[in-house]
């Protein structure tokens, strides 16, 4: 027909550039291979490498060589250098080898490039992409010595573009020192910042990064773990310390040391969880000159943490079994540490606009989660119905992530537990958690005075080893939950009953750290597995010979 | 000259609007022959661009209402015995109720000359003296506007047409792409003109507040005028065509950067994109959440049908008014979002409208709409290159006087032009307004109000001077039609700096200056610097206005027109719409009608993958290497044009 083209089959063009480039490659690395094994490492290899990268910067060989070249060269090479990566970080701005490459060329550099240029390369690429993380980063870098006014307008022009910019908010809250100063944030700041996050969460609530944002700048730095509590038995002849976090003591850890009546203990510390790891409790043998099996001395006891300086104190008295000392709990402190505690004003206005919003929102599992943060930090017993209704509807609205939501569950109504737990007559201290759909045990190293513990109908499916560090616990309830195996369960030296019935045991075997339990005297087994397997009593009264085991 | 003109071509196209433009590129790239002719010595139509002195000029022609005189050759010879003829109309009548005002002092006028009214390159300057000639012979007895007093003692000043149009004129009766490189090359050189003169501006930087009218005539080449004033939705056909055919690359674009509303007599900013909503100050927490909650819901309104199903029947005015939307944010979506009607538009409509808006977000920017730099008259041009860069030759002020009959087929053979040639084809493609009153004596058209403002200020004035505004003034009787309102910056190269050009439209209810006059009263102040009160003082003044009527053809049913062969397809000038659609739709219909088994603009092909000898075979062609027009980037514009002159010598060498 008149006037048609004629034409190649399409992309024959593309297909020829590409061949084209794949010869360049092969030609300039096997001649840059044979130099490199020639150990001439000049300025034509130089050229080679320089050719390679610029057409693909992600060549590490050519990197290294370039490395190895350079420093023989003339002694002005850095701001050709620096021009060269910034070419190669055009062709890919996500190029690991050349931002790699530029930090190695700017180290050696005699005097630092001029900031404004470096911005300014930055601006470009994010321009480009607004989460490009290696700009991102390197804009940090040279934030640190400039104006932290106008890096925050720069976050802040490009959240106004778009806020969904995780980066950006990072590095906002990177220049506020989020996260790592010990205080919140001053006032007026905070107040700026809240405004800028309601916004988003107004206009987006699906939008998780705003939402992430609002608990940083509500946070200050995690406390620094300290001692909690100090127990001491007299019949155990132990001395325990339990810490807020875990942590290593020892050898290979921070010293603990230990003093009684003035002298030092040199008994070495061990795990309260019964295994050489980071553990909440850590115990100490008395001597046996301390306690001597006839007599009841008073004895005082006073601890020192390196890392926390003041001394923690406790007095035996003759007429006493055991003594302690326990860190008063603060309710607000309990469920989120780092919460900035002196703000309460301003988490209450922030329960306060979660609540307005989720009338507008009810399945905003940003709002959601941020709300139950708030009550819980305010005050987990005063709202625990909210909470446990808002957690019920998180767990509706969310359900990929229901293993995180239950586990936040768990430990609002651990939170809620422990703040009730208290003295009954008798001497009885329970810590009840029935029936709470638990699958986590946080908080145990707030409990460590409880001589009951109730988890039945709970669905945990194991029983963690921080429970050693309940060293007076005497009844354990665990029955109805999902416990397969007792692996990793603590020796407990006061536990005389385990209420295992209900759970999915089906080995006996799976029973054999209980023989670590010296007063174990009763074991319920109904409604297992075991309880119908023929050989499962025999094996289990030899493994467990002086308890009383019932299978119904 | 004329008798250079080919006599045969495959489809012969009568009017350079924007449908017409489309159909011949559409043609040509498919492999028709075709002929593109406009009686107007600029591209366009009524689709056009004029610099200020154009602007003045085609004000002129249009308030005189002469009859050009007809050629009066004998044509009726070259009809056969069993033809019959259609006369094509000689005087474009879509033009009504033309009124021009300046509010500045004119006198001072008097002498100013258009700065830089000949471009610089000899080959345009020549001609630029011809064409100067010759508008000076056709000049008409002075008119009564001292505005025009003043005009006509300068008449170098009408040389100053379109800079596209003047270039154009030094060779009206022929351009084609293989004998001359100059339409090619004149898009091109106009745009640059645009950029590399600075100099003149300097001048207006010293005193940013004060322009005068003999400014703006010295500057007159910084304007680019719209007859009508569109914009493009960026998920419209129209964007789709042009990115499909590759056309785009001959055009820039800027995005429009704020939608206004008017409400309360105060213009406000309408939040629209997410990032708006985040960023605006003036909404609550809650109405931010209930306004991105209502647009999202518009987003994938058919999938919830049950949030408004019950209110079908209702208008969308009223269906707004149940959701829990606050009156300003009712006023935001109604006029500035959906940009419907509050009393007739159902509630589907609405929602329509609303998702076609946000749809549109987001792809080039936070607001939905483009603007061609260089003004809206760049876009038919655009297709026009393409068009010519497959072989299509164009004649401007070149004008048909009939279409050939063949009576016992019914269909049309041939046209007649002012020369008295005949020039036989397939396919006719003709504007409405070439239609004679005879032919078109049962079709009703519906009219266009416009006005075109020079201001001196931004309606609504922010950090940034540079802002692209469409603003939905809403009626102030119920049932009258909303004014749509589109503000130039100076950097979209329609105005020149420290001015801002202030396109007004609305369907016609009366003339235009009855139609629009109230409106720009409400929003501009129209006194000179002298009387005017404290008030005014914060409104744009207005230093020079143009009131005009349009026709609106768009819509009408080709049956309408009385005894049109089958084979002459009419295209109609511009609608009242903000977006182009119904040119882009128009245009792809009668081309499918015409070819059905073509497909309509495909990509054009990689230069590099053209072959131009027959005997190639091996991939590394050395007679391609070799040619000093061509270059290697396949986007280059130098490089396409080159070598599609080249494809036409290899054909003209056969």
């Amino acid at each position: 027909m008149h006037g048609r083209l004629k034409l190649r089959p399409p992309d024959a063009a593309r297909r020829r550039q590409r061949e084209e480039k794949l010869r360049l490659y092969r030609a300039n690395m096997a001649a840059l291979l044979e130099k490199r094994a020639r150990g001439e490492l000049d300025a034509e290899a130089l050229a080679l490498t320089g050719e390679v990268l610029a057409a693909n910067p992600d060549v590490g060989t050519c990197w290294n060589l370039r490395r190895c070249a350079l420093p023989a060269q003339h002694p002005h090479w850095v701001p050709g250098e620096l021009a060269f990566v910034g070419g190669c970080l055009g062709v890919n701005p996500k190029s690991y080898g050349a931002w790699h490459h530029r930090g190695w060329v700017l180290r050696r550099a005699p005097a630092p490039p001029p900031a404004p240029a470096e911005r300014a390369l930055c601006d470009r690429l994010l321009a480009a992409d607004p989460r490009n993380f290696h700009a991102w980063e390197h804009r940090r870098a040279l934030a640190a010595e400039e104006d932290p006014e106008a890096e925050l307008a720069f976050a802040g022009a490009l959240l106004s573009c778009d806020f969904s910019n995780f980066s950006a908010w990072h590095h906002r809250g990177r220049l506020l020192a989020l996260g790592t100063s010990r205080g919140g944030l001053p006032p007026h700041r905070l107040r700026a910042e809240l405004e800028l996050v309601h916004s988003a969460v107004f206009t987006d609530p699906a939008d998780q990064s705003a939402w992430v944002y609002l608990r940083c700048i509500l946070s200050r730095a995690s406390p620094p773990p300290r001692i909690l509590c100090l127990y001491v038995s007299r019949e155990d002849a132990t001395l325990a310390v339990t810490f807020s976090r875990p942590v290593v003591v020892g050898a290979q850890g921070s010293a603990l040391m230990a003093t009684a009546d003035g002298s030092a203990l040199d008994g070495a510390w061990r795990s309260g969880e019964g295994r050489p790891r980071p553990s909440h409790t850590w115990l100490c043998d008395l001597p046996p000159a301390l306690a001597p099996p006839t007599s009841r001395p008073r004895l005082h006891f006073r601890v020192t943490w390196e890392p926390d300086p003041s001394p923690r104190e406790v007095t035996l008295l003759p007429d006493e079994d055991e003594a302690w000392w326990q860190e008063p709990i603060v309710a607000q402190e309990l469920f989120w540490p780092e919460m900035a505690v002196a703000e309460a004003g301003v988490l209450q206005a922030q329960a306060g606009t979660c609540r307005q919003l989720l009338e507008l929102e009810p399945r905003s599992r940003g709002c959601l989660l941020t709300l139950v943060l708030l009550l819980s930090a305010l005050d987990p017993l005063a709202h625990r119905d909210e909470i446990r209704r808002c957690l019920r509807d998180l767990q509706e609205a969310d359900p990929l992530r229901g293993g995180f939501v239950a586990d936040v569950a768990s430990r609002a109504e651990a939170a809620v537990a422990v703040l009730r737990m208290g003295p009954e007559p008798g001497g009885a201290v329970r810590l009840r958690l029935a029936g709470k759909a638990l699958t986590a045990l946080p908080l145990l190293e707030r409990a460590t005075l409880a001589t009951h513990l109730d988890l039945a109908g709970n669905r945990l499916g194991g029983l963690p080893p921080a429970l050693g560090g309940l060293r007076r616990l005497k009844v354990l309830d665990a029955s109805r939950n999902e416990v397969t195996t007792l692996r990793g369960f603590p020796p407990l030296p006061r536990l005389e009953e385990l209420r295992l019935s209900g759970n999915p045991i089906s080995h006996a075997s799976a029973l054999s750290p209980l023989a670590a339990c010296p007063r174990l005297a009763r074991l319920r087994l109904a409604e297992t597995p075991l309880s119908s397997s023929p050989e499962a009593a025999a094996h289990l009264a030899q493994l467990l010979p002086r308890v009383d085991v019932t299978f119904a | 000259m004329a008798d250079n003109l080919p006599s045969e071509f495959d489809v012969v196209v009568i009017g350079t609007g924007l449908p017409e433009s489309i159909i011949a590129a559409a043609c040509a790239r498919s492999g028709q022959r075709v002929l593109h002719v406009d009686s107007r010595n600029y591209y366009g139509g009524n689709w056009a661009s004029f610099s200020f002195s154009g602007l003045l000029s085609w004000i002129k022609e249009n308030q005189q209402k002469t009859d050009i005189c007809d050629e009066c050759e004998d044509w009726t010879k070259l009809i056969l015995e069993n033809e019959e003829v259609i006369s094509l109309s000689k005087k474009d009548k879509t033009i009504q109720h033309v009124e021009d005002f300046c509010f500045g002092d004119q006198d001072s006028a008097e002498d100013v000359e258009e700065a830089g009214a000949l471009p610089k390159l000899p080959v345009f300057g020549a001609s630029g003296a011809e064409e100067a000639a010759q508008e000076s012979e056709k000049e008409c007895p002075p008119s009564e506007s001292a505005l025009l007093e003043a005009e006509s003692q300068e008449p170098a000043k009408a040389t100053g047409t379109e800079p596209a149009a003047a270039a154009e004129g030094k060779d009206a009766e022929i351009t084609s792409e293989n004998e001359s490189s100059h339409s090619m090359a004149l898009g091109e050189s106009t745009l640059e003109l645009g950029k590399t003169e600075v100099a003149p501006s300097e001048i207006s930087a010293q005193e940013p507040k004060k322009i005068t009218y003999s400014q703006i005539v010295r500057e007159g080449r910084r304007f680019n005028i719209d007859l009508v004033s569109k914009l493009l939705y960026s998920r419209g056909l129209l964007i789709d065509l042009l990115i499909k055919s590759n056309v785009s690359r001959y055009a820039e674009f800027k995005n429009a950067t704020r939608i206004l509303a008017f409400r309360e007599g105060k213009i406000e900013q309408v939040p629209c994109s997410r990032a708006d909503v985040f960023n605006s100050r003036q909404l609550t927490m809650v109405e931010k959440r209930m306004l991105m909650k209502f647009l999202t819901f518009c987003l994938d309104y058919e999938q919830h049908p049950d949030e408004y199903q019950d209110y079908e029947s209702s208008t969308f005015a009223q269906f707004l008014r149940t959701q829990k939307l606050t009156p300003s944010l009712q006023h935001f979506i109604l006029h500035s979002i959906a940009m419907v009607s509050e009393t007739d538009c159902s509630t589907l409509e609405g929602l329509q409208a609303t998702k076609k808006f946000l749809q549109c977000l987001g792809r080039y920017g936070n607001t939905p709409f483009l603007f061609p730099l260089y003004g809206q008259g760049e876009i038919p041009q655009c297709f026009c290159r393409m068009c010519a860069v497959f072989g299509g030759i164009y004649c401007l002020r070149h004008s048909v006087q009939c279409l050939v009959v063949d009576t016992e087929s019914g269909r049309c053979k041939a046209i007649v032009d002012h020369f008295g040639q005949r020039i036989s084809a397939n396919y006719f493609i003709v504007e409405d307004s070439y239609l004679s009153e005879n032919v078109c004596r049962n079709v009703c058209y519906r009219q266009i109000s416009r006005a075109v403002l020079i201001t001196d200020q931004s309606v609504l004035n922010t950090d940034s001077e540079q802002q692209v505004s469409i603003l939905t003034v809403p009626p102030v009787d119920l049932g009258r039609p909303a004014v749509c309102i589109i503000e130039l910056c100076s950097s979209t190269m329609t105005c020149m700096k420290d001015t801002y050009l202030v396109h007004l439209t609305c369907p016609s209810t009366k003339t235009a200056r009855e139609d629009l006059e109230p409106v720009v009263q409400k929003l501009f102040n129209l006194n000179t610097e002298k009387e005017t009160e404290n008030e005014e003082l914060e409104k744009p003044r207005v230093l020079w206005a143009v009131y005009f009527n349009m026709r609106d053809s768009s819509g009408i049913d080709k049956s309408s027109y009385d005894g049109l062969p089958s084979n002459v397809y009419v295209c109609s000038g511009p609608d009242s719409a903000l977006g182009n659609d119904c040119a882009v739709k128009q245009a792809e219909t009668i081309f499918q009608e015409m070819f059905p088994a073509e497909e309509f603009c495909p990509p054009p092909p990689n230069p590099e993958d053209i072959i131009y000898d027959e005997d190639e075979i091996a991939p590394e062609e050395s007679g391609f290497d070799n040619s000093p027009e061509t270059k290697p980037e396949p986007s280059s514009e130098e490089s396409s044009s080159g070598d599609s002159s080249a494809v036409k010598k290899e054909d003209n060498e056969e």
